[in-house]
Formats: C-alpha cells, sequence, structure tokens
C-alpha cells in the first residue's frame, strides 16, 4: 500500500511537469481555438533560449531567465504572425498541420543553432531531496508544482476578471460577435500566442534542470494530450488538475500492469489508453464547455 | 496570381532540376583495377535525429579515421574517397541513400551507424556483397549466417555484459550469492543483451532480484527504482543511453540505493554522464570499447595531432578505429587483387589480434564468427572523469554466438 | 467538369467516365507505356525511388479517401500500415502465397481500422485526430511487445515476394509489381469517389448534419471509410515490408503517419491525382535536398553540416509554405495549369 500512496505522490509531482505544458497549450486554445502540436517545441525553444543567456553568455540566472521570457514573448508574436495568422478560418486539419511543420521547423532551427549534444543545465535550485511521506522528492519537482499552481492561480484570475482576459474568452467563443464587439482579435491572438510562448518558456526552464536539454525533449508536447483531453481543452482547471490526475493515473497503471499482467515499459501507452476512454465517456473532458451543435 | 506563377515557375525548375539529377546517374564507377583511383566509402550515420547526440562525435572520429589513412599514403597508393550521409534515424532515407551508394556511387564498403537502418540492410548487404562497420552492436550481426557482410568494432551488448558480470564476480569477496539486477528501455536496443545475461550470470552464480523498465525518454526513475530498494541488489545493469543513465543514477540516489552498484552499457555511459548527473555518477561503471581521449596508449598521439588537443568523446576514438579497422581490411585485399567488398570481406575474415594503435581492444575477424574481440574495457567514474579500470576477456564460446 | 467546349454526354456512363476526353484517354495509355519502359531506361537507384513512389502513392491514397473525401482526420495511418506490414509477412512467414497474403493483410487492417474508427461516432475534427494518434502510440506498443507474432524487439525479417515461382528479387522486378498494386488501389479509390459511397463520404465530410437528414448513416459509412482506408494501408504495408525485407517496429512511427498526412496536404485533400503528387513530392524532398547539399558541398563544405541539420526543418517549411500559399495543394496547381493550356489564349 505504501508503495503505491508513494507512487501517487511520484505521479503528483511528474504531473506537475504534464501540467505546466498543458497550461500553455490550453490558453492557445481558449484563445484561438487552435491545437497546437508544436507545445513541446515551445519549451524546449524556451529552454535553449535560457541555457543560451546563462552558459554561454554568462548571464546571471534571474536576469536570463527575464530576457528569455521577453526573447519567447517575440517568438509568440512572430509566429501568429507569420504561420497562424494566414491559416484563420481555415479547417481544422490546416491548422494543426501548420503546427506540425513547425514543430519541424522549431526542431531543426535548435539542431542548427546549438547543435545536437546532450547540454547540461545551470543548476539553480538545491539538489538535496526533500522527504514526502517517505519518499524523497527532488526540489525541482517542487518548484514545478508550485509554479503550476501559481501560473494556473494568475491565468484563471486574468481569464476570469481582467478585461483582456474576458475579451480573450469572448473571441474564442465567437470571432464575428467579438469583432462587432470592438474586440481587435489579431491582437488577442498575438498576445495568447505570447502568453503560451512564456509559459512554455518556464516549462522548460524547469524541464532542463531535471536532466539537462537536448534536441529531442520537445516529445513531451504529445504526453500533454491526454492531459488536456482528461481536463477539458479550453479548461485552465482541468489542464492544470489532468496533467496531475495523468501523471498519477501513468504511475498507477505502470505498477498495476507490471505486477498483475507482467508488461513493461506500459506507463508509455498507458495514458493513451486512458484518453480514449475518456473521449468516450466524455469528449468534452471533466471541466470542458459541452459543443452544443444546433442544426 | 503572381504568386500562383511563382508556384507554377517553382515546380516547373524543380522538375527540370530533377530531370537533370536522373540524366545524371549515366556517369559509370571509376575502375578498382590497379590505378590511383580514389577507393569508394560510404557513410550512414546520423547527424541528426534523436541518436545524433552521439552520432555526430562518432561520424568526426570516422572521417578523422579516414584523414589518417589518407595521410599515410592511402591503400597501397589510393586515396579514400569517404561520402558521408546523414540517416537522421529513418530506415527508409537510410535505404535510399545505400541504394544510391551502392547502385550509381559504386561504394566498396560503408561506415554505418545505428540499429534501425544497419538491420534492414542485413539483406542488402549480403545481396550486393558491400561489407558495412555499424555501430550498433547487436549480437546477432556477429553470426555470419544470418549477417555475412555486417562487422563491427566493439564486442557486442551481450558479450559486454557477460564480461562486466564476470568482473563483478571475480572480485566479489562475501560468501553469499551476489544479488543482480537488471534496469533497461522497452525497447530492441535495451532487451538485446537480457536473456544471455540473464543466463550466464545464473552459471556465474549471481541471485536476480529483479528487473525495471525505464524508457529512454524517461526524466524521472523513482517509481521503477522503488520495488528495487526493497530487494537492495548488490549490482544493478542499466542498459539505456546516455540520459536515462542519468536519470536513473539520480533517482537511485535520491532514493537512497547508495550500496548498489550501477554498471552501464556502451552508450550509456560517455563524457557526458558525470556532466548530467552530477556527484550521483561517481563510482558508477561502464562497458567502453575504446579509449578515453588523453588515455596513454599509442593511437592517441595520433589522434591529439588530428585535433589539436581538442578533448572528443570515447565515441570519436571508437570511428576512428571502425576505420583504422576497414583499412586494415582493405590492405589485405589489395595485396590479392582488386579491391571490391567481396574480397574486403574475406580479408578481414583474416584479422588475427589486429591491434588498432591500442584504441580498443584486439580485433579478430573470422570466416564463421564475426565478433571481433571478447573483451570490454572497463571504466568507472571518478571525481567527475571515466577512468580504466580493467580490459575483461572471456573466452571465446560458440555457443554465445548470436545472442 | 472543366471540358473543353463542345464536350457534352449522352448518357450517364459516359459521364461517369474518369478519363473523359479523346485526349486524355491517349495520355494516360503513353504515361503507362512510359512508365512501363522507365526501368529499362533508368538505373538502379532511380527504379529504387520509383518503388517507393509507388508505395507512398498507394499510402496516399488510402489516407486522403479517409481525410479528404470523408474528412475523418487519422493520424494514425501510419500505424495501419505497419499492421499491414507484420500480417502479410506472418502470413508469408508461415507459407501462405505472396498474393493472399496481401489480400489477408489488407482485411486484418481493415479490421483493426474499423475498430479504432469507432471512436468517430462520438468524435469529430480535432477530437478524432487526439483518438487516432492514441491509435498510433497503442499499436505502436503492441508492435514492440507483439512476441512471437512481430518479433518484438528483434523485428521481422522477410523473403522478395513470390508469385507462382516467380521471385521479384530486382528493383526492376518490384518496379513492375508495385506499379499493378498502385493503379490498382488509384483505380479502386476513384471507382469509390464516383459510387454512391463516395457521394456519402463528401457529404459527411461537408455538412454532416444534412447528410443524416437526408439519410446517410453517418456512422456506418465512417466505418467503411476506416475500413477501405486501412484496407489500402495494409496492403501498402504488406508491400513494404516485402519490398525492404525487415520491418520493426521503429519504422512505423508517428513520424510516418505526419509524412503521409503532409503527403496529402501538398497534394490536394479530396483529389486522387492529389494524392500522386503528393506522394512524389514527399519522396523526392530528402533526394532533392540530398543533391543540393552534395552539390553546395562541393563549393562551400562547411554548409554540408548546416543543410543536415536543416532537413526536417525544410520538410516543415514546406508543408507550413504550402498550407499558407496554396492550401488546396499541387491538384488545384495542376488544374489551374491545365485551365490556361487548354484556354490559351484566352483567360476563360
Amino acid at each position: 500500500m505504501e508503495y503505491y500512496l508513494q507512487l501517487f505522490i511520484n505521479g503528483l509531482v511528474v504531473g506537475s511537469i504534464y501540467s505546466l505544458v498543458a497550461l500553455g497549450f490550453v490558453i492557445i486554445y481558449k484563445a484561438t481555438k487552435v491545437v497546437n502540436f508544436a507545445q513541446g517545441e515551445l519549451v524546449m525553444v524556451g529552454a535553449y533560449m535560457c541555457f543560451s543567456l546563462t552558459v554561454q553568455f554568462h548571464i546571471p540566472f534571474i536576469w536570463a531567465f527575464f530576457m528569455t521570457l521577453g526573447f519567447s514573448v517575440l517568438l509568440g508574436l512572430l509566429i501568429e504572425k507569420m504561420v497562424l495568422r494566414p491559416l484563420i478560418g481555415e479547417e481544422h486539419i490546416s491548422v494543426i498541420m501548420v503546427t506540425v511543420g513547425m514543430s519541424s521547423v522549431l526542431k531543426s532551427l535548435v539542431q542548427l543553432f546549438w547543435g545536437t549534444q546532450i547540454r547540461v543545465y545551470p543548476q539553480v535550485l538545491p539538489t538535496e531531496p526533500i522527504v514526502i511521506a517517505g519518499l524523497p522528492v527532488a526540489p525541482v519537482y517542487i518548484a514545478a508544482f508550485i509554479l503550476s499552481a501559481v501560473l494556473f492561480a494568475i491565468f484563471s484570475v486574468f481569464f476570469k476578471y481582467s478585461r483582456t482576459g474576458v475579451a480573450m474568452r469572448a473571441t474564442a467563443f465567437d470571432q464575428q460577435a467579438a469583432q462587432s464587439m470592438g474586440i481587435g482579435i489579431k491582437n488577442i491572438f498575438a498576445m495568447s500566442w505570447c502568453i503560451a510562448c512564456i509559459v512554455s518558456a518556464v516549462g522548460g526552464v524547469i524541464l532542463g534542470n531535471i536532466n539537462g536539454i537536448n534536441s529531442q525533449i520537445g516529445h513531451l508536447g504529445l504526453k500533454v494530450f491526454p492531459a488536456v483531453i482528461l481536463g477539458g481543452l479550453d479548461s485552465l482547471l482541468g489542464a492544470a488538475l489532468g496533467g496531475l490526475i495523468i501523471g498519477v493515473l501513468e504511475n498507477v497503471c505502470d505498477g498495476a500492469a507490471r505486477q498483475l499482467l507482467g508488461l513493461g515499459g506500459f506507463r508509455e501507452v498507458a495514458a493513451f489508453i486512458i484518453l480514449v476512454i475518456i473521449l468516450m465517456i466524455k469528449p468534452y473532458g471533466l471541466f470542458g464547455t459541452k459543443e452544443i451543435e444546433r442544426v | 496570381m503572381r504568386v500562383g506563377k511563382l508556384i507554377t515557375a517553382v515546380c516547373i525548375m524543380l522538375v527540370a532540376g530533377l530531370m537533370l539529377v536522373g540524366c545524371g546517374g549515366e556517369e559509370k564507377a571509376a575502375e578498382t583495377a590497379k590505378d590511383a583511383s580514389p577507393i569508394k566509402v560510404g557513410g550512414l550515420i546520423d547527424l541528426s535525429g534523436p541518436t545524433s547526440s552521439v552520432g555526430r562525435p562518432y561520424s568526426e572520429g570516422v572521417k578523422a579515421g579516414v584523414q589518417y589513412i589518407n595521410e599515410q599514403g592511402g591503400i597501397d597508393g589510393r586515396q579514400i574517397a569517404f561520402d558521408l550521409q546523414d540517416t537522421a534515424y529513418n530506415v527508409q532515407q537510410g535505404l535510399s541513400l545505400y541504394k544510391k551508394m551502392v547502385n550509381t556511387d559504386k561504394v566498396v564498403c560503408i561506415q554505418g551507424y545505428g540499429s534501425a537502418v544497419t538491420e534492414a540492410l542485413i539483406r542488402n548487404l549480403a545481396k550486393d556483397k558491400v561489407p558495412d562497420f555499424s555501430a550498433s552492436y547487436s549480437a546477432h550481426l556477429t553470426d555470419p549466417k544470418k549477417a555475412p557482410y555486417n562487422f563491427f568494432i566493439a564486442a557486442d551488448y551481450s558479450t559486454q555484459l557477460r564480461a562486466a558480470l564476470k568482473y563483478f564476480h571475480s572480485n566479489w569477496k562475501e560468501a553469499r550469492a551476489p544479488k543482480l539486477a537488471f534496469v533497461y528501455p522497452d525497447h530492441p536496443y535495451g532487451l538485446a543483451p537480457i536473456k544471455g545475461g540473464k543466463e550466464y550470470a545464473k552459471e556465474l552464480g549471481f541471485d536476480i532480484v529483479g528487473e525495471a523498465n525505464v524508457s529512454l525518454k524517461a526524466i524521472d526513475a523513482t517509481t521503477e527504482l522503488l520495488p528495487l530498494k526493497e530487494l537492495a541488489p548488490d549490482f544493478c545493469w542499466i542498459g539505456g543511453t546516455t540520459p536515462s543513465t542519468s536519470v536513473i543514477l539520480k533517482s537511485a540516489k535520491n532514493i537512497g540505493m547508495t550500496d548498489t552498484v550501477f554498471f552501464s552499457n556502451i552508450w550509456g555511459s560517455d563524457e557526458n554522464l558525470p556532466k548530467l548527473a552530477g556527484d550521483d555518477a561517481n563510482g558508477s561503471y561502464s562497458n567502453q570499447a575504446a579509449a578515453v581521449y588523453g588515455q596513454d596508449v599509442p593511437g592517441m598521439k595520433v589522434i591529439e595531432k588530428l585535433t589539436d588537443g581538442k578533448p572528443q568523446m570515447t565515441h570519436f576514438m571508437r570511428g576512428f578505429a571502425s576505420v583504422l579497422v576497414m583499412a586494415e581490411g582493405m590492405k589485405r585485399a589489395a595485396a590479392n587483387g582488386p579491391i571490391t567488398g567481396e574480397a574486403i570481406k574475406t580479408s578481414l575474415e583474416t584479422l588475427r589480434d589486429f591491434d588498432t594503435m591500442g584504441l580498443t581492444p584486439l580485433i579478430s575477424y573470422f570466416p564463421d564468427d564475426h565478433r571481433p574481440n571478447m573483451a570490454v574495457f572497463i571504466y568507472t567514474i571518478k571525481d567527475g572523469k571515466l577512468t580504466f579500470v580493467k580490459e575483461e576477456i572471456l573466452e571465446r564460446r560458440a555457443d554465445w554466438l548470436g545472442h | 467538369m472543366q471540358g473543353k467546349c463542345g464536350l457534352f454526354f449522352t448518357s450517364y456512363k459516359g459521364e461517369a467516365q474518369i478519363f473523359q476526353s479523346g485526349f486524355q484517354k491517349v495520355m494516360i495509355c503513353l504515361l503507362i507505356l512510359a512508365l512501363c519502359a522507365a526501368p529499362f531506361a533508368l538505373d538502379i537507384y532511380m527504379t529504387s525511388v520509383m518503388n517507393l513512389i509507388f508505395i507512398a502513392v498507394i499510402g496516399a491514397v488510402s489516407l486522403n479517401l479517409l481525410t479528404g473525401v470523408c474528412g475523418q482526420i487519422s493520424l494514425g495511418h501510419g500505424a495501419f500500415i505497419g499492421v499491414g506490414a507484420y500480417a502479410a509477412g506472418q502470413c508469408t512467414l508461415n507459407g501462405v502465397p505472396f498474393p493472399i497474403a496481401i489480400l489477408v493483410a489488407g482485411l486484418i487492417t481493415a479490421m483493426v481500422g474499423m475498430v479504432f474508427g469507432i471512436p468517430s461516432l462520438r468524435l469529430k475534427g480535432i477530437y478524432l485526430a487526439i483518438a487516432t494518434l492514441a491509435a498510433q502510440l497503442v499499436l505502436e506498443y503492441v508492435f514492440l511487445h507483439g512476441g512471437v507474432l512481430t518479433g518484438g524487439s528483434n523485428g521481422l525479417l522477410l523473403e522478395p515476394p513470390m508469385i507462382l515461382g516467380f521471385s521479384f528479387d530486382t528493383e526492376a522486378k518490384m518496379y513492375f509489381l508495385l506499379f499493378f498494386f498502385a493503379a490498382a488501389s488509384l483505380l479502386m479509390v476513384s471507382n469509390i469517389m464516383r459510387s454512391k459511397y463516395g457521394r456519402a463520404f463528401v457529404s459527411i465530410r461537408d455538412f454532416y448534419l444534412s447528410a443524416e437528414i437526408v439519410g446517410v448513416n453517418l456512422f456506418w459509412y465512417k466505418l467503411v471509410a476506416f475500413g477501405v482506408s486501412s484496407f489500402l494501408a495494409g496492403v501498402a504495408g504488406g508491400l513494404w515490408g516485402h519490398y525492404t525485407g525487415y520491418i520493426s517496429a521503429e519504422q512505423f512511427n508517428i513520424g510516418l503517419s505526419i509524412s503521409y498526412l503532409a503527403m496529402i496536404i501538398i497534394g490536394g485533400l479530396g483529389s486522387v491525382i492529389g494524392s500522386v503528387f503528393g506522394a512524389i513530392f514527399i519522396v523526392l524532398l530528402p533526394e532533392v535536398l540530398n543533391a543540393i547539399a552534395n552539390g553546395l558541398g562541393a563549393f562551400f563544405p562547411d554548409i554540408a553540416n548546416s543543410i543536415v541539420a536543416l532537413r526536417e526543418g525544410v520538410f516543415g517549411l514546406v508543408l507550413i509554405l504550402f498550407l499558407i500559399f496554396e492550401p488546396e495543394g499541387l491538384a488545384h496547381r495542376w488544374r489551374l495549369v491545365k485551365a490556361y493550356w487548354k484556354l490559351y489564349p484566352f483567360a476563360h
């Protein structure tokens, strides 16, 4: 039993990384209804930018962090203007494929500028593990958990109470009505991409602290899909909780599969099998808004 | 409309360009008779993609090896013309490049790399009679009945595991049987040596207490290692690559598995491991098949000169040695007639205890056994550096061939 | 139908023809003759590229049927091709003759495809895409852990195809076999598109609510789309497995699904000729890039390193550029070019 409790805590801890990435994903979907297959690569670019500033230019970490956020804003603006704006109004598959194309471009740009070798990240957090319920947890994971909670709180407040946040929700709901109310949707799109890039950069810095960076860490973007589907594509709370739940479920399923069925490596697919089951029962996730079709 | 015209024009130019490229395929290959024309060697190495972090240093080593051989006068007066292409971990790409190299460029030998492409090429290599030096050390590539034209210069993964087991067992001082656990990814590379390793471990008298699966892409291994911690193994095999080995070592240290000695596969530990895992890497062992930069072996002087004293990863040394072995095969083939793929293969099978300037253990190939040697360099990480411990040599047992 | 002035039909059969004017019929015969003569004129490498194009055409046209004509986004095509490869491989390894093995592979893949098409009952658009992504990953796991059935981590080694004792072990012989299958699959999809099923698929894609009102059973037709598309994917997989001689779980990953999606997007969603163009484009893209890199490498040796890193980026960039500037793909461009020549010097 203690084993499963430890699995649970470890799941929460790893799941907070998924939550961080999922937050960025949901922010984009919430404002623009675009499913971003390049989310993992945005995380990777954020991690590499911070690495570059800290290690190659020897800027103190705090300043490098804020400069990374600045660069992320620029990246978000660039992506929105060059790639997404021409595709406003196109069908789903085109938008999906354009984000897929973007992920390839980002991956190869990173390889071009920073090479293919594994890079070691500057360790900014203490390395002594903190013990929770008998399970040692590295501080970087605690930081991830706290950061995703803080970011979730900030953005929930932003989307609910601030003018811009409400404008973003309105744009996502009905672009034409929003435009007729005087909301400049191009600015809204740009802002949502910038915010998502910022959140991804934070996630990237955390990820880099865990095990260094290489050009393949973008695959985390695929892992995020079960989390956002479980939570609901347009729900921030869903993203935060979904990441945690998927982290826990992955661990539990993996442990159960090994003990009961003797299957190894089940955790890679466990999340996706859960995904399919959720999709069949509750397609809009736990907290997503139901799409009502009017004939 | 302007954009449309532009696209139309581009498409027409592409098609025209393609036709030109296609027509260019009529050039005939250089004669391989006794003359000074270059010997064509093809390189199919992952320079981009998931394994490129080790593929790049490996390819640099291969290029340096070719440069060295050419500077020494080449083979029988002929220079090696090395054409390096990127397979990007994509089998279709690798196959296509291979077909171009063998049919259009008429290469006589290939320096290969990863298991995905190497496995796909086994049949083609045998049919086209072109030997391939891969960096994939799978055991079944050593059986000439299955893979007659495949060679590699490091002991295969299963032999490496067995050699490490023998080393630890011979140094085991206590009366009880040592406890052993296996940690490996759910991937062909990780699964390959496990069966052979378990059999030999039982033969030596290890007590196999458990195993765990840690993916190559994992960022945390705590949950997989917790059950193993309860079983308290004395030794634990890690069959991953450097990033996953680092994750395992760090997680193990976190949960307090400090009495376990971890030992990893050849790709699981290199100069990056101490950087990634920090102090947690100290005390771990690994199998290597090539010297570390700066080590005191005759070949190191040559490499230091070629690289202007810039440190290289151990994969560089392995790529370099791979070319040295290939060149020896070509030299012996040249002594008997024209250098063709088949001639190179037959000459390679006459190598007995060939010395790659001390960079790797001695290499011998036999017509019925393509295992280069039964030796492995055991290294440990001390103070953040790869430190040589011992060269462990096993006997060349026939029942171990191919798995 | 953009036919020439004066082309009109006096029977339904005439209107439903695939090649409607005499000129088209002559051109297609010439094309077939040229393709049949090609292996004797091209060297082995170019023939092998043509073989890869034929296999890609079968895969692309099947995905186009599902995604382009019926509107069901599928990210699992690579895995379905893998199912076909393994099924065909297991059949031939157990002594089943090659043509039957291909048929069986197609049928097994069709069944698997229909199972994974069941979510389409409740899911649309992006949710269906994600469900098929799950299918891709689950099937990849099954390939790796299939034990004896899939050879697990070692993969399967296959023999070249053999029909009635005649072994297709050279590129030129495989060329004709693959040409036959590619032509057959193109014909099959064209015929489906001009039949009742094809019209139902198009109605589901465009106005599914109206289609349901009119009496099209959405679930049944979607399942059929998944089934037929997977059947052809299985055939493509079986051919691929026997052509390369070795199949492993790593070959049928998400990258393969994405490259097939890229093929139909670049070629043109919903058109058969678009699938052909897309397949040719995507298969030739790495070859062209290599040629350019080698050519430039002769002048600027350092560029070679950078170009290597860029190959994947160029793929992504090409995809993005096509989506921005030519969203309807090469098929649309082809139609415009044809119209221009047909109506020269008049604009209409």
